[in-house]
């Protein structure tokens, strides 16, 4: 039996990739020193956009982020290529992305409670 | 989520701010010892550096632990030459030139390495205090 739906399901999946970017920031982060290290990220909006697109998001705790070495970013003369400015800024967007789907699963819980607090 | 998964970003932040802090203990040392003459081995002073490395765990598989951070070793610097001066009056000085050799510390070097690492070890702290906003506001919704 279906009360609550799918997308709370998807909501939560949303919370638990933000909990994982940020870390893979923090781990950016904590890298800037490290000679050699190179900058992460994660990939989840790819896979997230294919099961949106073919209709399967009942499944959505079963979707897989990955972590790659991010392509893009410029390696200093120590063969890091972490820049502090770029990890801000994506930690920070992740962090009011997170506070959007927290904020959605907040409604819809106290919608949920309103109707079982509604039938007594 | 495990529980101890949810602490993981802290330990990894934790994992920055403790190397970081280690580099500037080596950068204080370093600028103490600036005029060291000798040493207990007779030596003039020679400035260290902190080496990081990556503890990778796993981090490439799906959802497994991105790599903290920790420092390899403390360095000594034999390749900067030690800095001489013309001091014939110095105790130490070399009797036949009248040399005397002090550390290879570089006072601008050392500051610029400074600034860099109070700078990294603000950016961990502020991954932290993030995560906590974000843990925060998850466990609110437990509060309905």
């Amino acid at each position: 039996m279906k009360i609550f739906g799918d997308d709370l399901g998807v909501l939560a999946k949303l919370m638990d990739v933000s909990v994982r970017r940020h870390e893979v920031t923090a781990g950016n982060l904590a890298n800037v020193n490290t000679p050699g290290y190179r900058a992460r990220e994660l990939r989840f909006e790819d896979t997230f956009r294919d099961a949106l697109d073919s209709g399967r998001l009942g499944d959505a705790r079963k979707l897989e982020a990955r972590v790659v070495e991010s392509e893009t970013a410029e390696v200093k003369a120590d063969g890091n290529s972490v820049h502090m400015e770029r990890e801000f800024a994506l930690m920070q967007k992740n962090r009011l992305l997170f506070g959007v789907y927290s904020s959605i699963l907040q409604g819809k819980l106290r919608r949920i409670r309103h109707a079982i607090e509604a039938a007594q | 989520m495990e529980l101890e998964g949810i602490f993981r970003g802290m330990t990894l932040s934790g994992a920055g701010l403790d190397a970081e802090r280690r580099r500037i203990d080596v950068i204080a040392e370093n600028i103490a010892n600036a005029n060291v003459v000798a040493t207990p081995g007779g030596e003039p002073y020679r400035r260290r550096e902190v080496v990081f490395e990556t503890v990778l765990e796993g981090a490439m598989e799906p959802g497994s632990v991105p790599g903290t951070v920790r420092v390899a070793e403390v360095a000594t610097d034999f390749t900067t030459p030690l800095s001489e001066v013309y001091d014939p009056k110095h105790p130490l000085a070399d009797p036949e030139t009248g040399i005397v050799r002090y550390s290879n510390v570089n006072m601008s070097y050392e500051m610029v390495d400074l600034l860099s690492a109070s700078r990294s070890y603000e950016a961990n702290l502020k991954a932290i205090s993030t995560y906590r906003e974000m843990v925060e506001q998850a466990l609110r919704l437990l509060e309905g």
